[in-house]
C-alpha cells in the first residue's frame, strides 16, 4: 500500500468479475494486502499520465456482498468508485441503483464510473441502449472485457480527470502492465457496441430503471 | 447425551446440510423459526430456506475457533466462532449463534444469528 495512493471503492455484485478485473493489471499481483478486519484486498494499481504518476489503491471484497451488504467500513473515505455490472446479468445490472445508494449514503460527491464487464460475451443480456442509470447520475459509463483487456484502462483514467478537478485530458503516456488478453475481442462487435452506445447517448432518459 | 455431545453434532450436521444442498436444512425450521442473516431478520421456514438458498456464492469453507453452549428451559444455546472463506477468497471471522428447541425429542432451530465480523 502507498500512503498517498487515491482510496477507490470497487462494488458491484458477486460473480460480476471485479476480482478478475483488478487482477489484469500485473503490478497489483505483486502489491496486494488483505485486512481481515475489513475483509477487503487493497490492491495498489500505478497509472503514468501526462499529469505523472497516480497510483490507487483499489478496495475489493473478500466475496462479504455475497453475504449481504458491505459495511460502512468499506466506503469511508474512498475518493472514487467504480460499480461494476456484468452484461449477460440483467439483475446485476437491475442492483447498479442500489450499490451506488450504498456509495453515496457515505461518500457523498466522490466520482463514479460504471463498467458493464464480460462484454466478450456473445450473449449479451444488457444492451447499450438499456444502459442509463449513469446518465442520470453523473457517472461516465464503460463497456469493459476483464478477460480481453478491452478498456480496461479508461475508468481509471476518467476518474483521474475527475479528481484532478479543471476539466483536464488525462492521457496514458505508459500502457498498463497487462495480462495477456485470455479471449480474443471480436472488433467488429465493439464496434457496434460503440456505435448504439454513441446512438443511445442522444436518446431521451426512460422513467424507470427497472424496464430490462 | 451432553450438552457438549449435542452442540457438536448438531453444528456438524447443519454445516455439512448447508455446504451439501442449503434447500435440506428445512426440516430444522418452523414457520415460528427467526433467522437474523448479517442485520437482515427472516421470519418462517419458507423465507428462512428462499434467503439462505438464493445468496450468491457456490461454497464456503470454514474453521470454527470456539464452540460455547448453554441449556436452556427446553433447548440449548449454541455459540460458534471461526474463520470462513467464501468461493475461495480471503477468510473473514464470523459469529453464529443458535436456539435449538425440543420439540418431541427432535431440536427445531427457532432462533439463529449469523454475522461477520468486519468493521
Amino acid at each position: 500500500m502507498t500512503d498517498n495512493a487515491i482510496k477507490l471503492v470497487l462494488v458491484g455484485d458477486g460473480g460480476v468479475g471485479k476480482t478478475t478485473f483488478v487482477k489484469r493489471h500485473l503490478t497489483g499481483e505483486f502489491e496486494t494486502r488483505y485486512i481481515p478486519t475489513l475483509g477487503v484486498n487493497v490492491v495498489t494499481l500505478p497509472f503514468f499520465t501526462n499529469y505523472g504518476k497516480i497510483v490507487y489503491n483499489i478496495w475489493d471484497t473478500a466475496g462479504q456482498e455475497k453475504f449481504g451488504g458491505l459495511r460502512d467500513g468499506y466506503y469511508i473515505q474512498g475518493q472514487c468508485a467504480i460499480i461494476m455490472f456484468d452484461v449477460t446479468s440483467r439483475v446485476s445490472y437491475k442492483n447498479v441503483p442500489n450499490w451506488h445508494g450504498d456509495l453515496v449514503r457515505v461518500c457523498e460527491g466522490i466520482p463514479i464510473a460504471l463498467c458493464g464487464n464480460k462484454v466478450d460475451v456473445k450473449d449479451r443480456k444488457v444492451k447499450p441502449g438499456q444502459i442509463t442509470f449513469h446518465r442520470k447520475h453523473n457517472l461516465s459509463y464503460y463497456d469493459v472485457s476483464a478477460k480481453s483487456n478491452y478498456n480496461f484502462e479508461k475508468p481509471f483514467v476518467w476518474l483521474i480527470s475527475k479528481l484532478l478537478g479543471g476539466g483536464k485530458t488525462v492521457t496514458l503516456v505508459e500502457p498498463p502492465n497487462l495480462a495477456p488478453a485470455e479471449v480474443p475481442l471480436d472488433k467488429e462487435l465493439m464496434e457496434s457496441y460503440e456505435r448504439e452506445t454513441a446512438i443511445a447517448v442522444n436518446l431521451p432518459i426512460p422513467e424507470n430503471d427497472e424496464d430490462l | 447425551m451432553s450438552a457438549d455431545q449435542i452442540s457438536r453434532q448438531f453444528l456438524e450436521h447443519y454445516y455439512n446440510t448447508f455446504d451439501a444442498d442449503r434447500k435440506a436444512l428445512a426440516p430444522l425450521y418452523t414457520p415460528q423459526s427467526v433467522l437474523t442473516w448479517e442485520g437482515k431478520a427472516i421470519q418462517g421456514k419458507d423465507n428462512i430456506i428462499n434467503h439462505v438458498s438464493s445468496l450468491p456464492f457456490q461454497n464456503v469453507k470454514r474453521r470454527l475457533n470456539t464452540l460455547d453452549y448453554q441449556p436452556t428451559s427446553n433447548g440449548l444455546m449454541i455459540m460458534a466462532t471461526g474463520d470462513l472463506s467464501i468461493d475461495g477468497g480471503n477468510p473473514m471471522k464470523f459469529t453464529h449463534i443458535f436456539h435449538l428447541v425440543n420439540n418431541a425429542g427432535a431440536f427445531n432451530l427457532m432462533n439463529e444469528f449469523l454475522r461477520l465480523n468486519l468493521e
